[in-house]
């Protein structure tokens, strides 16, 4: 009997101490990040792959695609979106944002030639932007642990299972006929997205004096903003 | 009857004074916002974000309707009673051109910008408002922009605003807070003047 009380104290004090361990290892300032320890890896990773690759990327076709063009390429993008953004919002029976966006993306699509020209905005259709992760926010689905997935960035266990929705629902890759059409067109979808942050980046250094802490909030707080409106 | 007429028209006349004397908080928020757009417009160096002319500006029109000493006291959070007033004025001066530099790089996206301020929803207590606005350029989604104000004997004041969700001094805190426990209030500031003239070089490069 004596024997199996020590053997239980010693079994529970390794498993507490190797718990604890863990914990320490993957320890973290925020409770919403028990996965710190990873998070800042992958973390660092992509900063590095931004730096080497996707922003110098995004700051050569900043400066030498004209701005027009850049705006048609940004539409275009953003039309589909708006197609998206339309199926978000009848899923979370807002059936009067989403016939807003029906209607952007129609306007756009044809007197805005493919979505090239943003011709909704100037007739005061305001733009909105929807995803799967707001979806299931809306719907009560909490965001879960914090996450940082590999070259996507900040997310959280809810939102990158959106995101994935996302990716195979994305109209562009139905409507891109082979391969090599697909690959570009998410190339270009990519590089458009940076080169648009671009403008946002100093802001984003001045507030972050630790970036990886500052990303976490900024991730957090936007999310919540989203999913409330 | 007539010390009746008399107490109305002595009620009357002092709730007049005290909306003429206290503009709305939404009020102070709409006519600001639309100045410093109309001021950016009229000023093409303005637009292209040019420090000197943002530095002029913000003197002029943002820092009236700030509390600045609020703003920073809340950012440094509890350590802020413990700085010496010679601290305490080192970390507004650096501080306010930290957020200066935050704030410089989008300001070539004002001339489009249009303000919507948002009717105030439920119940407001009385010296503390939160003020919220969307603010719209074309083609993209709008942008909220949230005000924290509080009635101070001057009238209505900021003393945090929220872009797209983001808390300005909340982020601060969290962030400051590490520094100052590591460091000191004098490592914090210099800290913020670090960053500040690498962002500096960085924005004139």
């Amino acid at each position: 009997m004596k024997i199996y009380c020590l053997v239980t104290i010693i079994l529970i004090s390794i498993l507490a101490s190797g718990c604890a361990g863990l914990l320490r290892h993957e320890g973290s300032s925020d409770p919403r990040d028990p996965w710190e320890g990873t998070n800042r890896a992958i973390f660092k990773f992509n900063e590095s792959v931004d730096k080497t690759i996707l922003k110098p990327l995004a700051q050569g076709y900043e400066k030498n695609v004209p701005q027009k063009m850049r705006m048609h390429i940004t539409n275009f993008f953003s039309n589909l979106g708006d197609l998206m953004t339309a199926i978000q919002h009848a899923l979370q029976l807002d059936f009067r944002s989403s016939t807003e966006s029906v209607t952007r993306f129609l306007v756009n699509s044809t007197v805005g030639i493919l979505g090239f020209n943003d011709v909704a905005s100037k007739f005061g259709v305001a733009k909105t932007d929807e995803d799967t992760g707001q979806t299931l926010g809306t719907y009560g689905v909490s965001s879960g642990p914090y996450l940082v997935l590999p070259l996507f960035g900040p997310s959280s266990v809810r939102d990158g299972l959106g995101r994935i929705v996302d990716l195979f629902a994305d109209p562009l890759n139905s409507i891109a006929n082979s391969k090599e059409t697909k690959v570009v067109a998410n190339a270009l979808k990519v590089v458009d997205t940076r080169a648009r942050l671009l403008s946002a980046e100093q802001a984003f250094d001045a507030l972050a004096f630790d970036r990886y802490v500052a990303m976490r909030s900024a991730y957090f707080a936007i999310r919540e903003s989203q999913i409330e409106d | 009857m007539l010390i009746k007429l008399l107490i109305t028209m002595l009620l009357g006349s002092v709730s007049q004074f005290a909306t003429a004397e206290t503009a709305k908080p939404e009020d102070v928020i709409s006519s600001i916002t639309q100045e410093i757009i109309n001021e950016i417009k009229s000023k093409p160096d303005l637009a292209s974000g040019n420090l000197g002319s943002v530095n002029q500006l913000v003197d002029k029109k943002v820092m009236p309707i700030l509390d600045f000493e609020k703003m920073t006291s809340l950012a440094v959070g509890k350590e802020w009673r413990s700085a010496t007033e010679s601290q305490k004025s080192n970390l507004m001066k650096v501080f306010r051109q930290l957020l200066l530099l935050t704030y410089s790089g989008s300001i070539k996206f004002a001339e489009q910008a249009k303000v919507q301020i948002l009717p105030p929803r439920g119940k407001q207590n009385g010296k503390n408002v939160v003020v919220k606005t969307r603010v719209s350029v074309p083609g993209r989604q709008a942008v909220p922009i949230n005000y924290r104000m509080k009635m101070t004997e001057d009238g209505w004041k900021i003393y945090d605003l929220n872009v797209l969700g983001l808390w300005l001094v909340e982020n601060y805190r969290v962030q400051f807070s590490q520094i100052v426990s590591s460091k000191g209030i004098d490592g914090l500031i210099k800290e913020i003047d670090d960053k500040n003239r690498n962002l500096m070089s960085k924005s004139n490069s």
